[in-house]
């Protein structure tokens, strides 16, 4: 054991991404010593923990996915409100810690607690596709990965295994998907909600069309990170079935999901995965003596060894109650998984180089349409979302404009209108009460049925995330300010892909709602068209990887191509986001970045 | 806490929200709903609303619905059975009907038990969202009407 | 209790098991939805988790009666009795329905009473389930050695697994001799365990090494207001943390409330839970009679359950000032919806 270091790893932020990389760590016979440095609390490591969250969201009035995860006053995120666009002089600034600096506002948000943003994902557990990593050679937009979706197969498999994926991969494989012979998910799938089955019943044999070409709606069910039945064909590594896991703190509780319907922000009963089950995995007593795990604290600054570049120390403070101290830990390797947005700002006030980082700031802007069935849907049981309409995921016509993913909601128009408190003030003001208001409700909201149409964005060098000095957090820390837009890519693709929901509405009998709002802060026009733009979510971008430091940040393996004993990891590493939801991507990955790390450090010098 | 009071703003509850009394009395929130809205308006105009219903008919209730002092007491309380939240009042209530003592004329969820409760959820046949679930596959079945 | 000599009678045996484990169901039901507000949130977690494993216990006996060829009998025409009703034949002890309160712990600890250890003698006391269950596992073993695995005639029938339940403790299907033997243990160790221990024995590897307390040392901990420790003295009192118990935080619902005593929307409420109750069993009579996947439509149903039921019981008690109502599980008058398949489930004796 190598005493000249603190630790043999140092990972900044206990989110999916650095707690996969902490657990191959600890787990390989090489006994190394792993810090994890989280800059927000702890709360979700207990039973009492979930519950004070589940409570917070319970008496939020607006419930964002934010709302049960409160920022800590010395590790602040940004909420889904705060969209306004400000300028240096606005007062506000002081007031919003991410500086949104438009053309348009970046609407997608991240959280800093132990579990990070995975804390209120959706669970939607969808592989990229083969043609999603090579966008340039297959549609001539934006960039290819230096990675194949073969090579990418055997981490995507250690990821599912880890989330817990319930699906049905022969599903899967009639929507394009490779997977090894006799492959199928640990759980089986998740039950499609009704408002799939009547939808894909009532579509059935109809057909659209789409940029000129006609399509099939095809209704295909989310392979999903919640806990399901488990499938008795599936093997581990170890030839085992898969045993799913529970509750924190509460092993017995949430085996199966519930159907709470609140996944995103909180899943009362904890079906759902969050990156907490990973640590629990690895916060047991053989490895209390080579892993720490600090909480409220903040990684500040890599130092950087003038002559070769590699990284000597990290900076951070830690605060507690009424003080703040400033620490340096040393290690071999150092790892930034604190998410995009965070991992960009660190790399920025350390000085590194590369002009990229913090470019190609990504999402998948989304578009919401929502109408009324002539049908009782039965909205709001179930997950979020349990089936996509995947159609539009892989045409020919990515070449033109972007791909769009259409999620099914089983929550009516919770995302488009606030539903239902929306609907309880419409009624209200239109004088409704007693058993008229009843009815009026009854009638309304267990017929909306909404769409959500997630497009991919391509990598734009000009959206990108700086950091401003002149604005500092509470630690004094320069905060993130962000430049961003959708292009004409993605505005054509999200208006063709509004067209497309006129005519499945048409198809499955329901009429068309959609209102956009002129004074929305996603409202944008394009041609005779408008539409109002959300954020997803999925921060992509800001690291991206590539062959050097010419076009890229890290290579392959999330390594920086500068600092060779640096690691940036997640979502940043995306050279292109596809259209499916990012979670399993980023856990395949640092799959296969640990097995690079543990190479690393291995070596007898490791700094090569 | 005045018991007839409390009977008789259950009892409006029920011709205003269009629930029963064993449907209202089903989300043990009568007492706090009581208690937050004389708080909120305080303990005189709230008499004097539940006074105003001495006999409850459609018609009274419409009357009451448009009056200025009537209308947005009574849709604070339908609002806070619905959804659990209480809503500030209008302004020119305010300047209108409150005095010192009231508390802040502010926008809130009543209590996590008012929130699960919310009669919206029972009026669209379902459950709130985070909690009285359905359990493992529920979502997958037709919707209870259409059994 | 004397041993069983032939297959027949351990087949009917085994069916007072199904009617001891469903008879503390309801017991333990009602006590949950009586309490009130998130005050009492661990105590609730308790309790759910004993009724989880009750339910665990009657899906292993189902299992077992299904492997030596007999039929489990859940049909709402056997299960459902009036409360009080007695927990074991031939043993006056009888359980109420009644709200969560010190003298309903002290109910539930005589139900989860542990049996004498193994090297103790058995006293003169009343039969205890742990009793019941030691009988069975020794008859078992007595008619295996006389009938070797033909005593196993129908391990085939379709049973409840994994697959169908997810709570604690693990669902064995019931094949052989080792199975039935782990099936009986399982019931013995999570619900009474014996005097020598509080822990169960074999903790499930689900817990990933978070050992439960037997359900009579977890009841006691609500009692003490205290949890134990891992050595501590299963005869003392428990050295643990603290567990808060707020014993005012829950609905006064009246001991074994009646339905005859309700009128109106009350009386619709209380008779739609207790149709749906019986609806339920019949549901799981059929789901243990070789349909095992109708548990799948079972679970919802057991939401809805508990909605009626919390409705009920927030309700006045009509014509007593200060008491709730509450579901009464009394037997209706409705034709049973068992299958035909079902309906050949042995009769009580």
């Amino acid at each position: 054991m190598n005493t000249q270091y603190d630790f043999d790893v140092v990972i900044v932020g206990a989110g999916v991404a650095g707690l996969i990389m902490a657990k191959q760590i600890l787990e390989d016979a090489g006994n190394f010593r792993v810090l994890v440095l989280e800059a927000g609390g702890e709360r979700s490591k207990s039973f009492e923990g979930h519950r004070e969250y589940l409570k917070n969201f319970f008496e939020a009035l607006i419930k964002i996915p934010n709302s049960p995860y409160p920022a800590e006053f010395y590790a602040p995120h940004p909420n889904e409100l705060e969209t306004k666009l400000l300028n240096k002089n606005d007062p506000a600034a002081e007031l919003q810690y991410v500086l949104q600096n438009g053309p348009q506002p970046f609407r997608t948000t991240y959280t800093r607690s132990l579990g990070g943003t995975v804390q209120h994902w959706l669970g939607t557990c969808l592989r990229l596709r083969p043609s999603d990593l090579k966008m340039r050679t297959t549609y001539g937009r934006g960039l290819d990965w230096p990675l194949t979706y073969e090579e990418l197969m055997p981490y995507y498999r250690k990821a599912e295994f880890e989330i817990g994926v319930a699906g049905d991969v022969d599903e899967q494989k009639l929507d394009g998907f490779k997977f090894e012979d006799g492959y199928v998910y640990p759980m089986e799938g998740i039950p499609k909600s009704y408002v799939d089955s009547e939808l894909e019943r009532r579509l059935n044999g109809h057909t659209f069309t789409y940029a000129g070409t006609t399509q099939k709606p095809r209704v295909t069910a989310s392979p999903q990170g919640r806990n399901g039945i488990p499938n008795p064909k599936y093997k581990d590594e170890n030839k085992n079935q898969y045993v799913p896991l529970g509750a924190v703190g509460r092993g017995d509780l949430g085996l199966r999901c519930e159907g709470n319907s609140s996944c995103v922000p909180i899943c009362p009963a904890q079906a759902k995965y969050t990156p907490v089950k990973t640590l629990n995995k690895i916060d047991i007593p053989e490895y209390a003596d080579r892993f720490s795990i600090l909480y409220n604290s903040v990684a500040t600054k890599l130092h950087i060894e003038k002559e070769s570049g590699n990284i000597e120390s990290l900076e951070y403070k830690k605060y507690g109650r009424g003080s703040i101290s400033t620490k340096q830990v040393t290690a071999k390797v150092y790892i930034l998984a604190a998410h995009a947005v965070e991992n960009a700002k660190l790399l920025l006030n350390s000085s590194c180089k590369n002009d990229l980082i913090g470019r190609n700031l990504m999402d998948h802007p989304f578009v919401l349409t929502w109408g009324l069935s002539d049908w009782n849907a039965g909205t709001f049981r179930g997950p979020a979302v349990t089936s996509t309409i995947t159609s539009l995921c892989d045409l020919p016509t990515r070449k033109d404009l972007s791909a769009c993913r259409i999620e099914i909601s089983n929550w009516g128009w919770n995302w488009a209108t606030g539903s239902p408190y929306a609907e309880v003030d419409e009624f209200l003001g239109q004088g409704l009460h007693g058993q008229k208001l009843r009815e009026a409700l009854k009638n309304n909201i267990s017929r909306q049925i909404e769409f959500n149409f997630l497009t991919e964005q391509l990598p734009d060098k000009d959206n990108r995330v700086t950091i401003d000095e002149n604005f500092r957090d509470e630690l004094e820390l320069p905060r993130p300010k962000l430049h961003y837009q959708l292009g004409e890519y993605e505005r054509a693709g999200l208006i063709e892909a509004k067209k497309v929901s006129d005519q499945i509405f048409k198809s499955a009998g329901v009429t068309d709602c959609t209102k956009y709002d002129k004074k929305d802060p996603g409202y944008f026009e394009f041609g005779q068209s408008n539409a109002v733009f959300y954020g997803a979510g999925h921060i992509g971008g800001t690291h991206i990887m590539g062959l050097n430091a010419n076009d890229s940040v890290v290579d392959k393996d999330q390594r920086s191509h500068d600092h060779r004993n640096l690691f940036a990891i997640g979502s940043g590493s995306f050279p292109t986001m596809g259209t499916s939801n990012p979670t399993l991507t980023i856990a395949a990955l640092s799959f296969r970045s640990a097995e690079a790390v543990l190479r690393q450090l291995k070596q007898a010098n490791p700094w090569n | 806490m005045n018991d007839k009071s409390v009977q008789k703003f259950l009892q409006l509850s029920s011709v205003l929200t269009g629930f029963s009394l064993f449907e209202l009395r089903a989300s043990d929130c009568t007492e706090e709903f009581y208690e937050t809205t004389q708080r909120q308006i305080g303990r005189e105009n709230l008499e004097a609303f539940l006074a105003n219903f001495a006999d409850t008919t459609q018609a009274d209730i419409d009357v009451s619905l448009a009056n200025s002092f009537l209308g947005p007491i009574a849709k604070n309380i339908i609002r806070m059975w619905y959804v659990g939240n209480w809503v500030a009042m209008p302004d020119e209530w305010w300047a209108a009907h409150s005095s010192e003592i009231f508390a802040a004329n502010s926008t809130f969820v009543v209590s996590s038990q008012a929130y699960k409760e919310g009669l919206v959820w029972k009026a669209a046949d379902t459950h709130p969202m985070g909690s009285k679930s359905g359990g493992f596959g529920s979502w997958a079945l037709p919707p209870a009407e259409t059994k | 209790m004397e041993l069983i000599k032939t297959i027949e009678q351990l087949r009917t045996e085994l069916q007072a098991g199904v009617v001891v484990e469903h008879t503390t169901i309801p017991v333990y039901l009602v006590a949950l939805y009586s309490l009130r507000g998130d005050a009492n949130a661990r105590v609730r977690d308790v309790i759910h988790h004993v009724l989880m494993e009750e339910m665990l216990h009657l899906t292993l006996v189902a299992n077992l009666i299904n492997a030596i060829g007999g039929k489990p009998n859940l049909c709402q025409k056997t299960l459902m009795v009036p409360f009080p009703a007695p927990l074991l034949p031939g043993n006056n002890f009888k359980v109420n329905l009644s709200a969560f309160s010190k003298s309903t712990v002290h109910d539930f600890l005589q139900i989860e009473k542990p049996a004498p250890a193994a090297d103790q003698p058995k006293g003169k006391g009343r039969r205890t389930i742990g009793d019941f269950y030691d009988c069975m596992r020794d008859s078992l073993k007595l008619l295996h050695e006389q009938h070797g695995d033909t005593l196993f005639s129908a391990p085939s029938n379709p049973q409840v697994t994994g697959k169908f339940y997810y709570g604690p403790g693990e669902i064995v299907p019931v094949t052989n001799l080792e199975t039935a033997l782990f099936a009986l243990k399982t019931i013995r160790d999570q619900g009474e365990g014996d005097s020598h221990t509080i822990w169960e024995r074999e903790p499930n590897y689900r817990f990933k090494g978070s050992l439960e307390p037997a359900h009579y040392y977890r009841f006691k901990q609500l009692l003490d207001e205290r949890s134990w420790r891992l050595h501590d003295d299963p005869a003392k009192l428990p050295t643990g943390p603290g567990v808060t118990v707020s014993w005012n935080d829950v609905y006064p619902m009246k001991r074994n409330p009646k339905i005859e005593h309700y009128d109106g929307e009350l009386k619709e409420g209380a008779l739609k839970f207790n149709k749906r109750y019986g609806e339920l069993l019949c549901l799981l009579n059929e789901t243990f009679n070789g349909k095992p996947e109708k548990m799948g439509v079972a679970i919802p149903m057991m939401s809805q359950l508990r909605d009626l039921a919390i409705a009920v019981i927030r309700q006045p008690y009509p014509g007593k000032k200060g008491f709730n109502a509450g579901p009464t599980f009394e037997p209706v008058d409705q034709p049973c919806g068992c299958s035909a398949l079902a309906k050949g489930a042995v009769a009580v004796k």
